[in-house]
């Protein structure tokens, strides 16, 4: 969605009980606001991002400006007011006191992955699931607890798969930002044999291909032969706990080592599963 | 580092331009100015500016807090404090995110090439 955003006040024009802001992201720089107060803001059921700012005016705070946190853990309960016209203004910039949003976490849709491993390849790709953001602010009463994050599950039966004629690789990347767990399963019937590795990735400062981005295996290139469905599959597994593996702002799952493929792109049927949890198991 | 030639090549330089700005104990100063020179290309009657906008207020309401580089530390075997680190860490956050959303905005249309070139020169300005 982006830019425009949506009409914040619409939802108390149509006497909605609360406001929610639910879009993928554009860029790492993405900032929203809102033109109507709420008694409480929290992060909403399908938001891959896992921590948000939210930036309101406050008249004893430098600038106006007064900036809390939220997150699946933690929502703010308050009033909490926006100021669209007159002199409550943050200052210097002297802009509309109005409610900010903007993620606390780094995304970066230039990450280019295979600079640290081996070419991408001509005809390599990289696929994003864009992260999303989605933050809801109670016109009403608020909820008593912190809403829970939603697990996520994406399920692939086709995938376009792109070779170059030497050996280039094909990375999907899936948001896991405060994640505590992943489940990945893969099995194909398409290709004679190709290897599946799992990375996790936490994303830096810098907009260039690869640059300061830390990247961490988690499953070494394991072998995936060619099955045939329904019943003689050898599917891959994995299970990724934070406890054991770290925290990342992303997984990659990379295919690689192509040993044939059919005529380009080559596709389905293939069984790739991937679930992402806050429960750490 | 040399001045950068888009907002996309600023983003990718502004930790080492802001970590320069920062060891010679101008960062304040400097993103003050920076604040200053943004907002004016940035009038909040037009739609399209308001989110650029809304960043230049973050920074600019922030940038007085930004501490000196060598901030005195409580402990006899004084370095750098983790205030002063902090304080350099949102800066370079902020500005980052500024312009990674000015690069968007100018790529889809959403601000003019004036507006970009302007936002540009106050960042080569400021911080190289």
């Amino acid at each position: 969605m982006g830019y425009p955003q949506p009409n914040s006040e619409s939802p108390v024009v149509n006497k909605q009980s609360f406001f929610r802001l639910q879009t993928t992201m554009v860029s790492d720089g993405d900032i929203y606001e809102s033109r109507v107060g709420s008694n409480a803001v929290a992060l909403g059921p399908e938001s891959d991002i896992s921590k948000l700012n939210v930036a309101y005016f406050d008249q004893s705070q430098p600038g106006n400006m007064a900036i809390v946190p939220i997150s699946p853990q933690r929502m703010f309960v308050g009033e909490m007011y926006a100021f669209n016209s007159g002199s409550e203004l943050y200052t210097p910039a002297n802009t509309p006191g109005r409610i900010l949003f903007w993620p606390s976490e780094l995304w970066n849709p230039d990450f280019t992955p295979f600079d640290a491993f081996s070419p991408i390849g001509t005809n390599g790709r990289v696929d994003y699931i864009t992260p999303v953001i989605d933050v809801i602010q109670y016109f009403g009463s608020p909820p008593s607890i912190a809403p829970a994050r939603n697990d996520k599950s994406y399920h692939y039966q086709n995938y376009p798969f792109f070779v170059d004629a030497g050996s280039g690789n094909n990375a999907l990347i899936v948001p896991y930002y405060g994640r505590k767990s992943a489940y990945v399963s893969f099995a194909q019937a398409s290709i004679a044999s190709m290897d599946l590795s799992i990375y996790g990735v936490n994303y830096a400062y810098y907009a260039g291909n690869g640059g300061n981005t830390d990247v961490k295996e988690l499953m070494p290139a394991t072998p995936v032969p060619q099955g045939f469905f329904p019943l003689t599959l050898t599917t891959v597994t994995k299970t990724i706990r934070a406890a054991v593996d770290g925290m990342f702002d992303a997984l990659m799952i990379v295919f690689s080592n192509f040993s044939s493929i059919p005529a380009q792109p080559a596709s389905g049927p293939i069984s790739l599963h991937i679930t992402v949890s806050d429960n750490p198991l | 580092m040399p001045p950068a030639a888009t907002l996309t090549d600023a983003a990718k330089q502004c930790s080492e331009d802001l970590f320069t700005k920062w060891q010679a104990d101008t960062l304040r100063a400097n993103t003050i100015a920076f604040g200053a020179a943004s907002i004016a290309q940035l009038p909040v009657s037009i739609q399209n500016n308001l989110p650029l906008a809304n960043w230049i207020a973050i920074i600019s309401a922030f940038a007085p807090a930004i501490l000196s580089y060598q901030y005195p530390s409580a402990f006899i075997h004084s370095g750098i404090s983790q205030q002063t680190l902090a304080t350099y860490q949102t800066a370079v956050d902020y500005v980052y995110r500024f312009l990674k959303l000015a690069a968007y905005f100018r790529t889809n249309n959403l601000i003019t090439n004036a507006q970009a070139v302007a936002l540009l020169a106050a960042y080569n300005a400021n911080y190289t």
